[in-house]
C-alpha cells in the first residue's frame, strides 16, 4: 500500500490497530492524576482566579480565606502569575519615578487604599517546616486629612486547647470613634480612642507600608523588567537580602538562629508613580524553597474614596455589645504589654527620632489578682476599685520614681523595659542592634507612674530595622530577656512632627496635662548625643 | 446555585464568579492530567508541574475566556500545549532529541508500519525515545488533529462517540482522523531518520 492512499484506509483495522499501538506509546505511568496533587491544585488555582477576578475588580470582596496546602504550590502560583504578563526590557530615556521617589511620594500621600494577601503559615514560627499556608486577604482605607480608616483582614488567635482560628474582622474609625465587627462571630462593638492615638494608629498604617516595601533601602533594588497591568506600564524593582534572626524558644529562652533571605519586587509606573503590584517572597534556608509572605495587589494614592467606605453601622443580623453612644472608653493606647513572672508590664506609646533614638511611655506594676472579680461588679464599683488599686501600687513605687536623673538610670520596678532589640525579621539585613535605655521624663496618669525612657542605639541600625523593636526587660532574680512580640514606635521628623506627636502624647498620659521640661526637640536630641558618647567611652 | 453548562461556565468565568472555576476545575482537571501526561511525557513530577502551570494561567486569565472562539476544553489543552512547549524549552536534557536537528525528511519506519507496507513494528517503538518522537510529532500537528488523535487512539473514543460531543457526523469525523492520522505520519518520517537507521529497518 503507498501511503499517498492512507486516507482511503482510515476504517481499515489494522491501521486503526496499529495507530492504537503507536499512540498508546504515550501513556506513561504519569498519565493517571495524582489525588492529592489535584485536591492541591484545587485550592491553589481557586486562590488565584479570586486573586486575579479582584485585580481586575477593586471592589470585589476579597474577604474569604483559603488554605493552600503546598506552599510550593503557592510559590509556582504567584510566579506564573508574574509571568503570565509580558515583561518587557525596554530603556527609556527620559526622568522616570524610580523607587528613590517613593517614601516622598507616600509621606505626600493624603489617602492610601490597598489590597493585600497575606501568606500565613503553619505553625506559626517562622522558618519551621510547613506544609500549608493561609492566605488572608485584607483590605484598607486609609484617609489621613479625615481621621478615618476603614480596615478588613483577619484575627488569628489560638483557643485554650491549642487549636488555632481565623476570625474575620473588619473596623471602621471615624475620628475618635471605631467600630470594631467580628464577621466570625457576627458581634459588632464601638470603642473611643482619642484623636492624637486615632492619628498615630493611621501614621503607623502608613509607615508598616512603607517599611514592608522597604522603600527608604531604594539604593537596593534594581530594575528588572518592565511589565503592563491593566494597561498601565510599571517597572519592575526588585530588592534582594539576607538576613538572620533568632527563633523564639521556650519558656521564655532563645531559641536558635536561623538565616533568610528576603525578595520584594515592586511593580512601579515610571510615569506616575504610581504602585501596580508589591510582592513579598522569603526563602527558606531549609528547604531552599522560596515561599510568599505578602502581596500587595492593589495600592492607590489620593484616589475619590467610594462614600460607603466609612458608614459605622453594624450589619444586619449581628450582636451589637454596645451602641455609638456607649462606647468603650480607651483613654490612651497601649501598644504592647505582657506579664513577666507576676508582673504586668506596658509600654503605651513610643517614637523613633531622626537619629535612631527611640522614646517610649512604659509601665510595670504587680497583676492584680483581684481583677476578674473586680470585672464583674457594676461600672461606677469597677472604676472606684480600679482606681483605688493604681493609687495602692503609686504609693509603692513612688520611692523608686524620687531620685531619677534626666539621663541616669531607670526605675527600678518590679520590671524593667531595660533595652531594645532592632527587628530584623524579616525585613531588615544586619546583624542586631541593642538599644540601651536611660531615665527621661515621669508622668503620672490616673495616679499610675508612667516612665519615659530614651534608647539610644549602639551603633547606626539598618534603616529598614527602623519603627519596629523588640523589648528586651529585666526582672527580680531573672537575667536580661527579651519579648517577641514587637513594638512600633512612630517615625519623629523635625520639631512640629516632635511637639504634636511627642509631647501631644506624654501630655496626654500627664494628668495635669503637662509635660516635663526636659521633653522637647532639642532636649532629647542633646541628651541622646550625651548617652551615645558614654556609651562609646564605655566600649 | 451550580453551574452545568458550558455556556453557565463561562458566563460565571467571565463575571468572576469562584464557583464557576471550581466547576471547570472539577470537570476538567483530572482529564487535562492524562493529555499532559500525553503530549509532554516526563515523570510525574514533570506533569504536575505543567498542570499547574496550565490551570495557574486558566485562572490567571479566565475571565477573559471567549467562548466563541472554541470549547474549555479545546482553551485549557491550547495552554498546556504551550506550558508543555515551554517546560520542554527549559528542560535542557531534552535537547538530545531536538527536532530542529532531524529535519532531513524521508520515509520511516513508522510511517512504513502505519501504512501498512511492514508488518512488524519497528523493535523501539515501546522505548522513551519512541514516545517522545511522537509527542514531538504530535505538538507539530494542529490542535484539532492532535486531539482527535489522542480521543480516538488513546482514550478509545469511536468515531461517533467524538462527533456527538463536537456536534458534527461519524462520516465527518473518519474523514478528518484520516487526514490527522496523515499529517502524523509525515511527521513522524521527518522526525526519525537516524533512529530508523539505528534499527535497521529503513525501507
Amino acid at each position: 500500500m503507498k501511503r499517498d492512499d492512507v486516507s482511503n484506509v482510515h476504517d481499515d483495522a489494522s491501521v486503526e490497530n496499529r495507530f492504537t499501538q503507536l499512540l498508546g506509546s504515550l501513556e506513561p505511568h504519569s498519565a493517571e492524576p495524582s489525588e492529592n496533587a489535584l485536591h492541591n491544585m484545587r485550592e491553589l488555582t481557586r486562590a488565584a482566579f479570586v486573586t486575579a477576578a479582584a485585580a481586575k475588580n477593586p471592589r470585589s470582596s476579597l474577604f474569604t480565606y483559603r488554605k493552600l496546602r503546598s506552599v510550593a504550590m503557592v510559590a509556582t502560583a504567584a510566579m506564573v502569575l508574574i509571568s503570565a504578563g509580558a515583561i518587557l526590557f525596554l530603556a527609556r530615556s527620559k526622568p522616570a519615578y524610580g523607587m528613590a521617589d517613593l517614601p516622598r511620594l507616600m509621606a505626600t500621600a493624603k489617602t492610601l487604599h490597598t489590597q493585600s494577601l497575606v501568606f500565613s503559615y503553619a505553625p506559626d514560627e517562622q522558618f519551621t517546616p510547613f506544609d500549608k499556608a493561609t492566605v488572608l486577604p485584607s483590605e484598607s482605607w486609609i484617609d489621613l486629612p479625615n481621621d478615618r480608616q476603614h480596615g478588613k483582614s483577619f484575627m488569628s488567635w489560638r483557643s485554650g486547647d491549642g487549636a488555632r482560628h481565623v476570625d474575620s474582622v473588619e473596623s471602621v474609625s471615624i475620628g475618635e470613634l471605631k467600630m470594631d465587627i467580628n464577621h466570625t462571630k457576627k458581634t459588632v462593638s464601638f470603642h473611643k480612642n482619642t484623636l492624637l492615638d486615632q492619628r498615630l494608629a493611621a501614621r503607623q498604617l502608613l509607615h508598616q507600608y512603607l517599611r514592608s516595601i522597604a522603600a527608604d533601602e531604594a539604593a537596593g533594588y534594581t530594575k528588572v523588567g518592565q511589565e503592563q497591568i491593566d494597561g498601565k506600564l510599571y517597572n519592575i524593582w526588585q530588592r534582594t537580602h539576607e538576613g538572620t534572626n533568632r527563633r523564639p524558644g521556650k519558656d521564655g529562652k532563645e531559641g536558635e538562629i536561623f538565616h533568610y533571605t528576603m525578595r520584594v519586587k515592586c511593580w512601579l509606573s515610571p510615569d506616575s508613580g504610581d504602585i501596580g503590584r508589591v510582592e513579598q517572597w522569603v526563602k527558606d534556608s531549609a528547604t531552599d524553597t522560596w515561599r510568599p509572605e505578602t502581596f500587595q495587589i492593589k495600592v492607590e494614592r489620593d484616589v475619590p474614596i467610594p462614600a460607603e467606605s466609612f458608614v459605622q453601622k453594624a450589619p444586619d443580623g449581628y450582636e451589637q455589645v454596645n451602641t455609638p453612644q456607649k462606647p468603650y472608653v480607651h483613654p490612651v493606647s497601649t501598644r504592647w504589654a505582657s506579664f513577666i513572672g507576676d508582673v504586668s508590664i506596658r509600654a503605651y506609646v513610643g517614637f523613633t527620632l531622626e537619629d535612631g533614638s527611640v522614646i517610649i511611655g512604659w509601665a510595670a506594676e504587680p497583676k492584680w489578682p483581684e481583677q476578674a472579680e473586680v470585672n464583674k461588679l457594676p461600672d461606677d464599683q469597677r472604676e472606684k476599685r480600679r482606681l483605688e488599686h493604681i493609687g495602692e501600687v503609686a504609693r509603692q513605687q513612688e520611692p523608686l520614681f524620687a531620685n531619677l536623673k534626666v539621663g541616669g538610670d531607670l526605675p527600678n520596678l518590679p520590671a524593667v523595659l531595660s533595652g531594645l532589640k532592632s527587628y530584623t525579621q524579616p525585613f531588615a539585613s544586619g546583624p542586631e542592634v541593642t538599644y540601651s535605655g536611660n531615665h527621661l521624663a515621669t508622668t503620672r496618669y490616673e495616679g499610675r507612674f508612667i516612665e519615659w525612657s530614651l534608647y539610644v542605639p549602639e551603633r547606626a541600625p539598618s534603616s529598614l530595622s527602623r519603627w519596629i523593636y523588640l523589648t528586651q526587660w529585666r526582672s527580680a532574680g531573672q537575667a536580661e530577656a527579651r519579648d517577641f512580640n514587637s513594638i512600633y514606635a512612630d517615625p519623629i521628623t523635625g520639631q512640629e512632627d516632635f511637639d504634636t506627636l511627642v509631647r501631644g502624647s506624654v501630655a496626654e498620659r500627664s494628668d495635669g496635662g503637662q509635660v516635663p521640661p526636659q521633653v522637647t526637640y532639642e532636649a532629647v536630641k542633646r541628651l541622646a548625643e550625651e548617652m551615645r558618647a558614654r556609651h562609646n567611652r564605655s566600649k | 446555585m451550580p453551574l452545568f453548562s458550558e455556556q453557565q461556565i463561562a458566563a460565571g468565568l467571565q463575571a468572576g464568579r469562584q464557583e464557576a472555576w471550581l466547576q471547570l476545575y472539577d470537570t476538567y482537571a483530572a482529564r487535562l492530567w492524562r493529555h499532559v501526561a500525553r503530549i509532554g511525557g516526563g515523570d510525574a513530577s514533570d506533569v504536575a508541574d505543567v498542570v499547574q502551570a496550565t490551570l495557574l494561567a486558566a485562572a490567571g486569565s479566565a475571565r477573559g475566556f471567549d467562548p466563541s472562539r472554541g470549547s474549555l476544553w479545546s482553551w485549557l489543552c491550547g495552554i498546556a500545549r504551550n506550558q508543555a512547549a515551554l517546560s520542554k524549552r527549559q528542560n535542557k536534557s531534552l535537547n538530545a532529541l531536538n527536532p530542529d536537528a532531524r529535519q532531513d525528511s524521508g520515509e520511516t519506519a513508522w510511517a512504513a508500519w502505519l501504512a501498512g507496507e511492514i508488518d512488524e513494528p519497528p523493535s523501539r517503538l515501546q522505548s522513551k525515545e519512541t514516545a517522545e518522537i511522537v509527542r514531538q510529532a504530535l505538538a507539530r500537528l494542529p490542535e484539532d488533529y492532535q486531539l482527535l488523535l489522542l480521543s480516538r487512539y488513546v482514550d478509545g473514543n469511536s468515531a461517533e462517540e467524538i462527533a456527538l460531543a463536537a456536534g458534527t457526523t461519524g462520516q465527518a469525523v473518519r474523514s478528518k482522523l484520516a487526514r490527522a492520522r496523515q499529517a502524523l505520519q509525515d511527521r513522524l518520517a521527518r522526525l526519525a531518520p537516524s533512529m530508523i537507521a539505528e534499527d535497521g529497518v529503513k525501507q
